[in-house]
């Protein structure tokens, strides 16, 4: 039992990154109808960015934090810039195809610039755990955990209270429509990116911190996109929540099946749910009208 | 999509739909098929050329020539987005090596059975495609990436650490060096290279167009979307198969390592470079992608070397980005790939000076 | 005021669409652009709207002006901003968003201080929505849908208004209704209403003046009154044949009137 409550927790503190990453996905998703192939490369990125400032650099952890996260912004915009608004008119092969390519792109970029050797490790969390019962919790977890249920309750605020939210909800309903109302759709799915950017530059950070900085932190990445798909593409809540659950699936299984069992059972799962359930759990139906 | 542009040279004309199909409709181009197959063959024997790591690199441009026909046409004729042909590569791969090895059979009696296993696994990964469709089922592609490996590492004796195969036999010829090889291996990539072109301009492959372009629309004509998706995967998978048992009996070793999603990503960068549903173009894109691999492989080392205080690993990085920046290129500014160029070409070449 | 002059726009760059529109709106007049598929009506309001874009349509040739500067060829949020607005045929709500979502996004551009005041007036014109306020607008009904879209441009204050076949697929009562609250809002507001319609008889009378198009051509124009009575008018747009009784089918032997402006 007291095995079944650490796999536990560690799926949850786990699951909260890929929720955080899968949140990332989901709005890109909702608003432009690509799917970000490249979402884990975009952690790997800003992950190394924040290593830079903080271990190369050598700043104070939270100057760190101040600057990477508006330079995780700007890379999620330039990054949008640069690849989608071109192909924009093209199939949607086209522009998931260009976020596969761009997955290469950046992971030989990072290679570029700080090597394929992991990196030197990097503390972020003050040490220390709290028990519960007969588990442990380290702080590093709960910290975790508790930033994904911060961003999941910013989400569900933004998008209905406000103004901001609500264009790039109508942004997700229809481009066209949006447009005769004077609405930026180009303007909105930037910062869409932006936001992704961030989204995905904090779960890189947390996971940083957790695994070290190596180049195997973009296989998040892969684990994001069940996480995302299982909890609904157009449901940034569900996005979390999906991440949530796969992070359970992954580590119950990875516990009792042993470590390499834990992806790939997630993507079993996610086929599954997909074929019964292909919105997703929390996923908006189509609305059709005859 | 690969008809777009088609200008047959002035004079050549069709009047029948037997003779409209033809591949090859001028005796211009009989000649220089010839010509080109000829050349094909005997560049062994020609003393440039025949240089051990120019053949290899041939061989494998031969054998992912074979991997990316059957990609193209799953992708690129019938639209299904597959971002994980390179495990359908290692079943076929590891299917013929475990025959050779523990059944101790010959390449010739394995590469069927490599073949039609891979066919069989597509064929279950190509089920979601009743009720998934575009993003959804390249998903499951990618499940097939992740899942195939993992049987592939922990299910399946032998094949997580390796073993040995062995090479190809005729009577006593032993085809264990590249320049031997090298025939087998153009032999099978012209073969199966007529098949899919022959398959691609009949019936199958109109179905696998109209699917593409409107699946819907294709199922109100009567086409069986379903059974024709499923194929597209079966006769995909089988490429692969059979090019993994060509790949294992020639490198004489199967491992895991030769088979991941990177791979599998590369192959959709090829065929997209070379231009999606075509022949030709497929042939294009995996020689401009090797070519374009080799040039920096050859590079990267020697700028690692001149501009010490690069990191270790840039070079593989550098290969990276030029070569996802060049496909990020293409999508942008020749989204149809080399073969419209290519088509082009021809069209301005038949047309001039009349080419407006 | 607006005014095309000679507008030609192509598809692709190769289909052409509108070949040498010519029309203007006088500032707070209602104006209907009549025709019946495919002459080029839509095609007509994106172009002023900007929405061609998206289409991969351009305007080649001609000019678009509002007020003396040119708009033809702008993003759509440009030409919005400027307070043209459009109303896009189809009933195209922001389907998953309640009601009032969608009027609050409507009022999008306009100052976040008018908002309360915005929507009151909405809803005093269309008292039917105040109750579906919180109601998913993917799931109201035709008529519903229209109302709410009406509302969605109102919001932006526009300046001049232009409405792509309000009345499809509405009962005949419904659509006096809503051509009610056109009437209104024009006088009230002093919105200009450019009203693309193939049911003439309701466009005809809510407007003062009316446009017939053809072929991406205007073949007529004149004053609403009077193109009602014009011979071909009837024939062609109101189903009246020459005597001013609907027409029998049953009747017609061979060759019915020739249409006079081709």
């Amino acid at each position: 039992m007291e095995f079944f409550g650490k796999i536990v927790a560690a799926g949850l503190m786990n699951g909260a990154i890929y929720g955080l990453v899968a949140v990332g996905f989901v709005l890109i998703y909702k608003s432009s109808s690509v799917l970000n192939f490249s979402q884990g490369y975009m952690l790997l990125l800003g992950a190394y960015i924040f290593w830079s400032f903080r271990a190369a650099l050598r700043l104070d952890l939270l100057l760190s934090l101040l600057l990477t996260l508006p330079t995780a912004f700007l890379m999620g915009i330039m990054i949008e810039r640069l690849t989608l608004r071109p192909l924009i008119g093209q199939s949607l092969l086209s522009m998931i195809s260009v976020t596969i390519f761009l997955s290469l792109v950046l992971e030989g970029v990072v290679s570029l610039f700080w090597g394929t050797y992991p990196l030197q490790q990097v503390t972020i969390f003050p040490k220390g755990s709290l028990k519960f019962g007969k588990t442990i919790l380290t702080a590093e977890s709960l910290f975790a955990f508790g930033l994904a249920l911060v961003v999941m309750m910013a989400l569900i605020l933004f998008f209905r209270y406000t103004r901001l939210g609500l264009a790039m909800r109508g942004v997700a309903e229809g481009h066209q429509i949006v447009q005769s109302m004077g609405i930026s759709v180009k303007r909105i799915l930037t910062v869409c990116w932006g936001i992704a950017g961030v989204a995905a530059t904090l779960g890189g950070i947390l996971l940083g911190g957790t695994l070290g900085f190596q180049l195997g932190l973009s296989h998040i990445g892969l684990l994001a996109i069940p996480a995302a798909f299982i909890g609904g593409l157009e449901s940034p809540e569900g996005a979390i929540l999906g991440g949530l659950m796969i992070g359970l699936i992954e580590s119950i299984v990875s516990g009792y099946l042993g470590k390499a069992a834990g992806v790939p059972a997630t993507y079993i799962v996610l086929i599954v749910v997909m074929l019964f359930k292909p919105y997703g759990f929390f996923g908006l139906e189509r609305i059709e009208r005859v | 999509m690969a008809h777009t542009s088609f200008y047959p040279p002035s004079g050549i004309y069709s009047d029948s739909y037997r003779k409209d199909m033809r591949i090859v409709k001028t005796k211009t181009q009989w000649l220089m098929s010839v010509v080109f197959l000829i050349l094909l063959f005997t560049i062994p024997q020609i003393p440039f050329f025949n240089s051990p790591y120019f053949l290899r690199l041939l061989i494998g441009a031969g054998i992912t020539v074979i991997i990316c026909l059957g990609l193209n046409i799953l992708t690129g004729y019938c639209g299904q987005l597959n971002i994980g042909q390179s495990a359908f590569v290692m079943v076929g791969a590891f299917t013929s090596g475990l025959l050779n090895s523990y059944l101790g059979w010959s390449f010739w009696t394995c590469v069927i059975p490599a073949g039609l296993a891979s066919a069989v696994v597509g064929a279950i990964f190509g089920i979601p495609s009743v009720r998934l469709k575009g993003l959804y089922l390249a998903l499951t592609t990618l499940g097939a990436q992740i899942i195939l490996t993992w049987i592939a590492l922990f299910y399946i004796p032998l094949t997580a650490a390796g073993f040995n195969v062995d090479p190809i036999r005729i009577g006593s010829l032993v085809f264990n060096t590249p320049s031997k090889f090298y025939y087998i291996a153009m032999l099978f990539t012209v073969i199966m290279t007529f098949f899919a072109k022959n398959m691609m301009r009949s019936g199958p492959g109109r179905a696998f167009i109209a699917i593409r372009d409107n699946d819907i629309a294709a199922e109100a004509m009567g086409i069986d979307i379903f059974r024709y998706k499923l194929f597209a995967f079966i006769v995909c998978t089988f490429y692969a198969g059979v090019a993994g048992s060509l790949f294992v009996h020639y490198m004489m070793w199967a491992h895991l390592e030769s088979f991941t999603l990177h791979d599998s990503i590369w192959y959709v960068v090829m065929i997209i470079v070379g231009g999606l549903g075509s022949i030709e173009g497929t042939i294009f894109g995996v020689i401009f992608i090797i070519g374009l691999k080799e040039l920096i492989f050859v590079i990267g080392p020697m700028a690692e070397g001149k501009l010490p205080f690069l990191p270790i690993g840039a070079g593989s990085g550098l290969l990276l980005v030029i070569i996802g920046g060049v496909a990020i290129l293409f999508l942008i500014f020749e989204p149809r790939g080399l073969a419209h160029r290519w088509n082009l070409f021809k069209a301005y070449y038949r047309l001039w000076p009349f080419g407006y | 005021m607006l005014k095309l002059n000679n507008v030609e726009v192509k598809y692709v760059g190769v289909i052409l669409v509108l070949r040498g529109v010519s029309l203007e709106i006088r500032d707070g007049t209602i104006i209907a652009l009549l025709g019946s598929n495919g002459a080029g009506k839509t095609t007509t309001l994106k172009a002023i709207s900007g929405l061609l874009r998206t289409e991969l349509g351009e305007v080649t040739a001609g000019t678009i002006e509002y007020d003396g500067s040119r708009i033809d060829n702008q993003n759509p949020e440009e030409v919005a901003k400027r307070g043209i607005i459009q109303v896009m045929e189809g009933r195209k709500v922001l389907g998953h968003l309640t009601a009032e979502e969608n009027l609050v996004l409507g009022g999008y551009i306009v100052k976040k201080a008018s908002l309360k005041k915005d929507l009151d007036m909405v809803y005093d014109y269309f008292p039917r929505l105040k109750n579906l306020r919180n109601a998913t607008s993917g799931y109201l009904s035709g008529g519903e849908q229209q109302m709410l879209v009406m509302g969605r441009a109102m919001m932006a204050h526009p300046k001049i208004m232009l409405l792509d076949e309000p009345s499809l697929g509405l009962a005949p009562l419904l659509v006096d209704e809503i051509y009610e609250i056109v009437a209104r809002f024009n006088a009230e507001e002093k919105t200009s209403v450019l009203i693309v319609e193939q049911n003439a008889r309701a466009a005809l009378s809510v407007s003062e003046y009316s446009y017939v198009m053809e072929n991406g051509r205007v073949v007529l124009d004149g004053p609403s009154s009077k193109l009602a009575d014009n011979e071909d008018i009837k024939e062609f747009y109101l189903g009246l044949s020459k005597l001013g009784e609907k027409k029998s089918f049953r009747e017609v032997k061979h060759y019915k009137r020739r249409k006079r402006w081709l």
